[in-house]
């Protein structure tokens, strides 16, 4: 099969302020026509400026170093500016992370779908462009075309948005789509259907695809063939069955070790008697019942995930239990007293008992405060005197593995992983008995991940801590959980061990989540092979 | 500061700041730095570069009355600093505490302390100004009475906006979990990250509140006579200013340089912390 | 819709109590010094005692006020002590002038700062870029009163092509509008186009634009179908604003040029103690400022909704 792209040492340098001197260093590959090629890699490793760099849309400030960049015969990164504006949208597409910001939010979507056709042809008839948008919308499997074509891009949901976007990429049947991380921003279950959409259309109109991501389950369900990316080199590239599971690099069997199974793993019984009890606990927003009526118990010393997508109301349950908001109705009560009804004095006191972390690594810490302050201030507010809350900010440091000379500096001195841990740190200055993770990991890569689940379950063994985890990813979910509460729309629609949810689901709702989480069918052939 | 550092690192802020710098210099060692008593009159209407009866120079000549401009413009830029520091001072602490609290607690506080912003910001400056002058007499202590109600407001918007801005952050929710007290929250978790913009607005408004006091000396409401006042020289000049240019000439170009200075140096240090943020 | 502008409307005449009250009360609380004003310094106590007495000054501070508010709603705003007419018949005439050259002036700048703006925007640190915001920069710096010494010392002095006052006496003469329109267009346009350049530059970083680039557009389909829609909305408040701005702050250019106009009207007003005068310009701009704001206001509402994004993920 003849390659729609051929890159060859292809070299991307960065400003001289940057950490490394090249984003892309000598990468050489091929997309075929009619095969996906995915390019995975940790945040860093280049691989969305690989992709920038095909269509010359490198960000400011990079440049092209050395290479080429060989398609339909010519090398375009030579390619005057002009010349590529006649390839770009017709022969290579390219569609990017954040569907909606993709769109202008000030131009109608069936406008915007029909733009593209105008650029290439202008002299094409309106009627005829419309007809065509039209039917791209529906080949996209939209519906109600005609409506949405009227519509604003803030008016329809990701999904519809991604679709749309990938409407206009394809309009003109391109050799060469680049996907860059296309569904990490959307719902596991709206992913999956973007993957199937993305693998019909290929099968359809057989154009080559580069697919970036950091999902190895997403690998594993759409990928042809695979290369691995780390700091701006190319490592491993091949099949993907070889590749996954077969891997040659360190560095990829270091990664693939890293994704967590979906198959949670045994875990010792948790005592019986609950930290922490819910009960008919609610939250509205006027009509909006973003949390509602949700009953459940946590057990001492175990931790219960509560996994849900966009809008199921698990951060808003997570902000109530920990009084950031007010519920509505219910109660929470923790060492048998209703959290949710205490108000002063009171308040301020059992604070300490139930403490959070939060998900962003760079929104949870004051850029404007030292580690050791900040560490210092909430052993001072839990009870301690001034000297015992700064040696207690030492022993945390050394507790959550970081250095002592951090109580000096500042959180930009620190990488996001380092950032989450200072977070647990402080979540614990206090001495809680409770721990609300609200999507602890979720913007952290694949090792780092693991690295701070390890900890966290190591902190609970130690402490005897409950924690009580919010998250939308399955896996994380299933590593760390005693019980599953699995939330849609604000309501708990099933509640259990973690074996049961997610090997036996009940509920519809959890069996669809369970079906759309990325590469299980992998997962469980390399058990398989693993039992042998 | 390590902004300030950033921003001078570019060769426009670097003049700004210098700019600026010159004029607080002769503001603070205005008795040491000027030739002659601002006050004295000795030979009117001298030229730039005219010999003076004691044997100095009149570098840029005298004026109507026989005071050195000079001097004048060094005691001037005495005035002008000072009035403008004291009322940009004000007007920040008072912007400051309503925007904070109004960012900060919401609710009707914010709305009482909304509308009442709403109330003054309908006054332009001048009316402001005319209506205090009208009651209560001109003097250093109304302008910056003045000033402070006609700035107050606007810093308050922008205080409340940041506030509400830094508030949903992360790092706030972490405090009052933790049963941090409101008024630390505001002081160690909010404030210190709006300096940021404040301290670029701070710039330009201090170059605004500058021009102001100028402009209420050249219409004769500002200062009383005698003392130094830019805009006041302009004024009393301009009659012979074809004549004798020198009058008008320089005081113009004082005040111009002042504000050309904060307004470049708040370019700098705006570009400086999106450098550092994007880092 | 409706009930956000009966809120607006509700906050508008709220703010404008509130202000007629805080001017009545800064001028008028004390009784005495009105009388003063009024007839004289060299009245007698007597004269100045019938005087009160005949206008109702002996009623309670806040019967006063009401009084004055109501007389005031139905357009009886008094006599200018100084000018010797009915303010009624002053402010509309002189209102009217500033509104030519505020008027001419506004058509002025509003194209220059947008053309200026956007090309300072659409490349942020370009050559364009930089040169016109170095022009911004300096033009805002200069005030007015020292633009309209040196615009004067240029073309009225020296080159002799223009008039140095601005009285109309002989009517309307279109000359005598050049230098104030001038002076206030150069000082003003500078900071507009600041705000289209700030706004411009921002929406040429959204990422709908890096798609625009990947659809094939053009530089000019970029820029005139894409960006510009979206970032005219914020500059169009920063544009309503200068209104009022241009109503008052025009003062020094008229005083400086002895042009009819509101400025001059209210700077004779303060000279003079002028109470009524005062009272009613004071009135005026309020006015004018806060009808401006609510109409930005509605503006921006009525634009913005097309702006507005929606949801982020994993907020629930």
């Amino acid at each position: 099969m003849r390659a729609a792209v051929a890159i060859e040492k292809l070299s991307v340098a960065l400003p001289s302020d940057g950490d490394r001197p090249f984003a892309v260093e000598e990468i050489s590959l091929e997309v075929a026509k009619g095969e996906i090629l995915c390019v995975v890699g940790e945040s860093g490793s280049g691989k969305s400026v690989l992709a920038s760099a095909i269509m010359g849309a490198l960000p400011h400030g990079l440049r092209h170093a050395e290479g080429r960049i060989i398609f339909g015969g010519r090398d375009i990164a030579a390619l005057p500016e002009q010349e590529l504006r006649a390839i770009r949208g017709r022969h290579i597409a390219m569609i990017f992370q954040e569907p909606m910001a993709a769109l202008n939010p000030a131009i109608r979507i069936g406008e915007q779908i029909a733009e593209i056709l105008e650029i290439h042809e202008p002299e094409m008839p309106r009627a005829e462009r419309e007809a065509r948008a039209l039917a791209l919308m529906r080949e996209m499997q939209l519906p109600d075309p005609e409506t949405i074509a009227r519509r604003y891009p803030h008016e329809i949901s990701g999904g519809q948005c991604q679709r749309v976007v990938i409407a206009m990429a394809l309009a003109w049947n391109p050799s060469l789509l680049i996907a860059d991380e296309p569904t990490t921003a959307l719902d596991v279950t709206t992913q999956a259907q973007i993957l199937k959409l993305i693998k019909a259309l290929r099968d359809e109109h057989g154009h080559g695809v580069l697919f970036v991501t950091h999902d190895f389950g997403v690998v594993a369900d759409i990928a042809d063939r695979v290369a691995v990316m780390q700091r701006g080199r190319l490592v491993e590239i091949g099949p993907v069955a070889q590749v996954l599971n077969d891997p040659v690099h360190p560095y990829t069997k270091q990664l693939i070790a890293a994704v967590p199974s979906l198959i949670p793993r045994a875990r010792p019984e948790p005592a019986e008697a609950p930290a922490l009890r819910l009960e008919g606990v609610s939250r509205f927003f006027g009509p909006l019942r973003a949390v509602d009526d949700v009953t459940f118990d946590v057990p001492s010393g175990g931790t219960v995930a509560i996994v849900g997508e966009s809008g199921s109301g698990k951060s808003t349950l997570a902000k109530a239990v920990i009084r950031l908001l007010a519920p509505n109705a219910g109660r929470t009560l923790i060492e048998d007293v209703d959290f949710a009804r205490l108000s002063g004095r009171e308040l301020m006191r059992r604070r300490r008992l139930i403490q959070m972390v939060f998900q962003d690594p760079f929104g949870s810490l004051n850029p404007n405060r030292t580690v050791g302050a900040m560490l210092t201030r909430a052993g001072v507010l839990g009870g301690l005197e001034a000297g015992e809350a700064k040696a207690q900010a030492a022993e945390l440091l050394d507790l959550v593995g970081l250095q002592r000379e951090a109580l000096e500096r500042k959180p930009e001195a620190f990488s996001g992983g380092q950032r989450q841990r200072i977070g647990i740190a402080r979540a614990l200055a206090m001495r809680p008995s409770i721990i609300v993770a609200d999507e602890a990991v979720s913007a952290l890569d694949v090792s780092v991940q693991r690295q701070v689940l390890e900890l966290l379950e190591r902190l609970q063994r130690d402490r005897g801590l409950t924690m009580l985890f919010i998250t939308h990813d399955l896996r994380v979910a299933a590593g760390i959980a005693d019980r599953i509460a699995v939330m849609q729309r604000g309501r708990v629609v099933e509640f259990g061990p973690a074996v049961q949810v997610l090997l036996n689901p009940a509920h519809p709702y959890t069996v669809e989540l369970v079906a759309a989480a990325p590469g299980r069918e992998w997962q469980s052939a390399q058990r398989a092979a693993q039992a042998q | 500061m390590r902004a300030l550092g950033r921003a001078l690192r570019r060769p426009a802020s670097a003049i700004g700041f210098a700019m600026v710098a010159l004029w607080v210099v002769c503001a603070i060692f205005a008795p040491w730095l000027a030739p002659y008593d601002p006050l004295k009159s000795q030979v009117p209407l001298q030229m730039p570069f005219e010999r003076a009866p004691d044997g100095g120079v009149f570098w840029l000549g005298t004026d109507l009355l026989g005071r050195d401009i000079l001097s004048r413009l060094i005691y001037g830029a005495r005035t002008v600093v000072f009035w403008a520091g004291v009322a940009a001072s004000s007007a920040y602490i008072v912007g400051i505490t309503g925007g904070l609290c109004a960012g900060f607690y919401r609710g009707i506080t914010d709305r009482v302390l909304s509308f009442l912003a709403n109330v003054v910001l309908s006054f332009p400056v001048l009316v402001l100004y005319i209506l205090i002058i009208v009651t209560l007499g001109a003097s250093g202590l109304n302008i910056v009475l003045a000033v402070t109600f006609a700035s107050a407001p606007a810093i308050f918007r922008i205080v409340r906006a940041l506030s509400i801005d830094i508030a949903s952050r992360d790092f706030v929710s972490a405090a009052i979990t933790q049963g941090e007290n409101a008024a630390r929250i505001m002081l160690v978790d909010i404030l210190p990250n709006a300096t940021g913009p404040l301290v670029v607005d701070a710039c330009l408004r201090l170059g605004y509140i500058a021009i102001t006091i100028g402009t209420l000396g050249f219409l004769g409401l500002g200062l009383p006579p005698p003392t130094p006042d830019w805009g006041g020289m302009v004024n009393e000049g301009r009659g012979m200013a074809m004549v004798f240019p020198h009058l008008v000439v320089f005081p113009c170009i004082a005040i111009s340089s002042l504000m050309l200075g904060l307004s470049l140096l708040a370019d700098g240090l705006r570009e400086a912390s999106r450098a550092g943020a994007k880092a | 819709m409706m009930r956000f502008l009966l809120a607006r409307l509700g906050e508008v005449l709220g703010v404008m109590l509130s202000v007629s009250f805080l001017i009545y009360l800064v001028l008028e609380h004390d009784a005495a010094s009105v009388a003063v004003k009024v007839i004289g310094q060299y009245s007698t106590e007597t004269q100045r005692a019938l005087w009160l007495t005949e206008n109702g000054y002996d009623a309670p501070f806040l019967q006063r006020y009401v009084n004055w508010l109501w007389r005031f709603v139905r357009g009886d705003w008094g006599s200018s002590v100084h000018y010797r007419e009915l303010v009624s018949v002053l402010l509309p005439q002189y209102l009217s002038r500033t509104a030519i050259l505020a008027g001419t002036a506004f058509a002025l700048i509003v194209p220059l700062a947008f053309i200026f703006g956007i090309a300072a925007g659409v490349r942020e640190g370009s050559i364009a870029d930089r040169v016109i915001s170095f022009i911004a920069v300096g033009t805002t710096s200069v005030p007015e009163f020292a633009s309209a010494v040196f615009l004067s010392a240029i073309f009225v002095f020296w080159l002799g092509v223009l008039p140095g006052a601005s009285m109309m006496t002989n009517g309307f003469e279109w000359q005598q509008l050049v230098l104030p329109v001038m002076v206030i267009v150069l000082y003003d346009f500078g900071y507009v186009a600041r705000m289209v350049r700030a706004s411009m530059a921002e929406v040429m970083a959204q990422p709908y634009i890096r798609t625009a680039l990947m659809k094939g557009a053009s530089p000019a389909r970029i820029v005139f179908r894409h960006a510009l829609r979206n970032a005219l909305v914020a500059p169009i408040t920063v544009i309503m604003l200068q209104i009022p701005w241009l109503i008052s702050g025009v003062l020094v250019t008229e005083v400086f040029f002895a042009y009819k106009g509101f400025g001059t009207l209210l700077y004779q007003a303060c000279l003079n103690s002028d109470v009524a005068l005062i009272e009613a310009c004071a009135m005026t701009s309020v006015c004018v400022i806060v009808t401006t704001q609510l109409i930005s206001d509605l503006l921006y509402t009525t634009l913005n909704p097309r702006i507005r994004f929606g949801i982020r993920k994993g907020e629930a």
